[in-house]
């Protein structure tokens, strides 16, 4: 068995203790919380002077009459982990309260969206910060720091993922936030969605935390998303597919794209000079029938390597590739996988809650083009020495109600080919308990 | 019937052909077979040719070695060697004294990005940019010796390096000593080699009880990741024992942690050649390796690195034994100044036997005239690398007979 409890290396009891005292008062005051917020909106949302209104379905909203509507939310995450690999998330070893976050989004008028997200006690704590024009349903334009249009998991809400972490290829491959202007609606009877985009760079799951790596400058960004079976009555409707794409300058260095592990492990460290352009593409599917759900998504990130051979001509560009197939099956409490965070009979509300059980497979490699020539580790490699992750995850998600849940997921990891080779070899059982509230 | 004459004739004719194509299929598979064997390691480091290396850089990586040479930053490289062409290559700045902007000492590692990849077997070459010699040929001449005294010492030769086609200068080719080292040298590499890595100078006193202080004297080349106490117990002992007083009982001991004849042979070839940076060496022990066999505490010395030797005619030859206190207490000991002596003795008949030293710096600097011309990156004119060859010279004809008389002296001294 490789599980080493990490709680067990500093002090078994105190870390304990507290991991479990957190967690069971969390848990007890967090269900009782918004079970009495649920039923204050019939006193609080009566209309003041006409103009003001106040209620509480999901979210604690505010209206005015005069054109504005303003939501308010808040995210609470706590996870403990337990895992034999070096673990670079939160603090790594200890039951981490890992994400505080606030938000406020709303509307101006009857065309014009917001939102704006924030997370508490970060050095950088804006995350969502944009504005939404709308004037008609198939051209918008949304402008500010948001999510560019790459990635079907990238683009979820991290409240509404099926796993307590995304997909390493969404986490690494995928851009991310960035600062930009976008273009998107939806047409032919909203069968076709379309987002392009130009952003300052190409995110910031591109950028380095540190140092001196490179990432991508102004980017363009596009997705088309089709629902082709949207108006028909079979198990087909909820069906979309999805390509997607990035293009950016990329300025000379190492890049900061590397592979990590699901846990932070580094299994290839990207020490390979690249300029030129970096070139993301992708496709993304979803399926959603009943209380199962399928979803899979294959990204590809290509950069660009000019004038970086020995003897300045190009090289072949440097590849990071991934893919994962994930599915989920709602086995209790709700209709189907599309609404499992909204139980039908809620924790103390004559029922328990919904449970989903999900398993995904993933995949991230680096590396090159393979030809003839030798594998190497140089950083000016014609053919470099990669490397790969495979993961195996199991979730199960218990939903108590629409504002709280709690998921466990168990990961098998495999780093490297094999033990033998030169570059990074793992193979480790990791454990992940995360609780979230979500109002 | 008539016809079979000419058949005869005709098949006389086709055996004669197909007899000579053989042999001259064999003389091609004989002459290919020679070019290919004609590439080993001992044509490398044939010491009657000047070889030609090529380093394929990146411009960028070039400028980064160049503009910070003090520093052992890493680049890759191909690497060209006649016909032979090894990619991928790891490439850094080297010396202490002779690290150099403007013509750069370089060490090649081979395996640095791939594992397991070699030249001609070696995991790395060190190219030595020669700039503290005026004359060029001092460690050549200094290993050279080193070899007639039956010291293992490292193989070398020199080389016209190109670096992205541009010519950097002559340079020596120098065999690092590293594993394939210890394995030609004592037919195994499985125990622990140190480099005297000079940050201050050493004298042999005793450090204390603290191993971090010897590893700041003795860098470990292999075994690095095993614990202090299992690299450097032996060596803290030794000098441990060496600061003890001079008696029968510290001969067994020290002994029991070096190989006191070896030291004291390895010492009299520095003396002789007038070492100003060696064991003896003017700023305390420098440039050796120390090895310790596998299952034994004993070590002993390696040569290395002889831009210094011939520095006067007339060095003493017991010059600063008495600031070493390992050496000066090895000395103490009859036998032992015996073997100093006899070995200086063997130094001095075998350089000045058929005048083999000074025939050995004419040859050499014969060897590189033309490429040692042509090196505008040396940091010495023409003139005064001809100056510097002619003191060689002068040395080789005159140590002998000095050393020969300080011997007479010091035995009749006795």
């Amino acid at each position: 068995m490789e599980f080493i409890n990490v709680y067990q290396r500093r002090g078994p009891f105190r870390s304990a203790i507290v991991a479990a005292s957190a967690g069971i008062a969390a848990i007890v005051l967090l269900v009782a919380m918004p079970a009495a917020a649920q039923e204050a909106p019939a006193e609080a949302a009566a209309p003041r002077d006409g103009r003001w209104s106040v209620r509480w379905d999901n979210h604690p909203e505010v209206e005015w009459s005069g054109g504005l509507r303003m939501e308010f939310r808040a995210r609470l995450q706590g996870d403990s982990r337990a895992s034999r690999a070096a673990v670079e998330r939160g603090d790594g070893d200890r039951f981490d309260v890992g994400r505080r976050r606030v938000a406020v989004d709303g509307e101006i008028g009857p065309a014009i969206d917001f939102q704006i997200e924030g997370e508490i006690e970060r050095t950088n704590p804006w995350r969502d910060v944009y504005v939404n024009y709308r004037p008609m349903r198939g051209a918008q334009i949304q402008a500010g720091q948001f999510k560019i249009p790459f990635g079907l998991e990238e683009t979820t809400s991290g409240g509404n993922l099926d796993f307590i972490y995304r997909s390493i290829v969404s986490t690494r491959l995928a851009p991310g936030r960035d600062g930009g202007v976008m273009l998107h609606g939806r047409v032919a009877r909203r069968t076709v969605g379309y987002e392009m985009g130009i952003f300052a760079h190409d995110g910031d799951n591109a950028r380095p935390k540190g140092g001196t790596r490179v990432f991508g400058g102004r980017t363009l960004a596009g997705r088309v998303t089709v629902e082709p079976f949207r108006h028909s009555k079979s198990m087909m409707s909820d069906l979309e597919v999805g390509v997607a794409f990035t293009r950016s300058s990329l300025p000379q260095g190492f890049p900061a794209v590397r592979g990590k592990s699901v846990l932070g492990v580094s299994f290839f460290d990207s020490d390979v000079w690249v300029e030129g352009s970096r070139r993301r593409d992708g496709v993304q599917v979803r399926w959603r029938p009943g209380p199962f759900s399928v979803a899979s998504e294959y990204i590809r990130v290509s950069d660009d390597r000019r004038g970086q051979s020995q003897a300045g001509t190009d090289l072949p560009p440097l590849l990071a590739r991934g893919w994962y197939v994930s599915g989920t099956w709602v086995v209790a409490g709700a209709t189907g996988a599309a609404d499992v965070d909204q139980p039908a009979r809620p924790l103390f509300q004559g029922g328990y809650g919904s449970i989903q059980v999900a398993m995904r497979l993933e995949r991230l490699s680096f590396g090159s083009i393979a030809d003839t020539n030798s594998p190497s580790t140089s950083p000016r490699a014609d053919v470099v020495l990669g490397n790969r992750e495979t993961a195996m995850t199991f979730g199960a998600t218990w939903h108590l109600n629409r504002w709280i849940k709690m998921e466990g997921n168990v990961i098998r990891e495999q780093i490297g080919g094999t033990a033998v080779s030169p570059v990074p070899h793992l193979r480790v059982w990791s454990r992940l308990i995360r609780f979230q509230l979500a109002i | 019937m008539t016809n079979l004459p000419f058949i005869c004739r005709a098949s006389s004719c086709g055996l004669r052909f197909l007899v000579g194509l053989v042999v001259i299929l064999l003389t091609l598979g004989a002459d290919g077979g020679r070019v290919a064997s004609a590439q080993t390691i001992e044509d490398l480091f044939d010491d009657g040719t000047v070889q030609e290396l090529r380093l394929s850089i990146n411009e960028r990586d070039l400028r980064e070695v160049l503009e910070r040479y003090l520093e052992n930053i890493y680049v890759p490289a191909d690497f060209q060697w006649r016909d032979q062409r090894v990619r991928n290559v790891g490439v850094r700045s080297r010396g202490l004294a002779s690290r150099s902007a403007s013509k750069p000492g370089l060490r090649i590692d081979f395996n640095r990005y791939s594992a397991g990849q070699t030249f001609l077997g070696l995991a790395s070459l060190v190219l030595d940019n020669l700039v503290t010699d005026p004359a060029l040929v001092r460690e050549r001449v200094s290993m050279a010796l080193f070899k007639r005294l039956r010291q293992p010492a490292s193989r070398e030769s020199f080389t016209r390096l190109y670096i992205n086609s541009v010519y950097q200068g002559i340079y020596a080719i120098v065999e690092p000593v590293d594993g394939q080292f210890l394995q030609r040298a004592f037919g195994e590499k499985s125990g622990y080699l140190f480099e005297r890595h000079f940050l201050h100078p050493f004298l042999g006193e005793d450090l204390g009880d603290e191993l971090t202080a010897y590893r700041r004297v003795f860098e470990p080349r292999n075994h690095e990741l095993e614990a202090d106490t299992v690299l450097y117990s032996p060596i803290r002992d030794l000098f441990h024992e060496v600061n003890q007083p001079v008696d029968t009982v510290w001969r067994e001991r020290v002994g029991r942690y070096i190989d006191l004849p070896q030291l004291v042979t390895h010492v009299a070839i520095e003396t002789f050649l007038s070492e100003a940076d060696g064991v003896l060496g003017g700023a305390g022990m420098a440039n050796f390796y120390l090895y310790r066999g596998p299952s034994s505490d004993q070590h002993r010395l390696i040569v290395w690195d002889k831009d210094h030797t011939f520095a006067a005619v007339d060095s003493p030859i017991f010059l600063r034994v008495e600031e070493n206190a390992l050496f000066s207490r090895a000395l103490a000991f009859g036998d032992l100044r015996a073997l100093y002596l006899d070995v200086l003795e063997q130094c001095a008949r075998s350089a000045a036997g058929d005048g083999w030293l000074e025939a050995e710096i004419v040859r050499l600097s014969a060897l590189i005239d033309v490429a040692a011309r042509e090196d505008v990156r040396k940091p010495y004119d023409d003139e005064s690398r001809e100056t510097a060859v002619e003191f060689l010279k002068h040395f080789a004809r005159q140590r002998p007979t000095f050393v020969l008389q300080e011997i007479a002296r010091a035995r009749g001294g006795r």
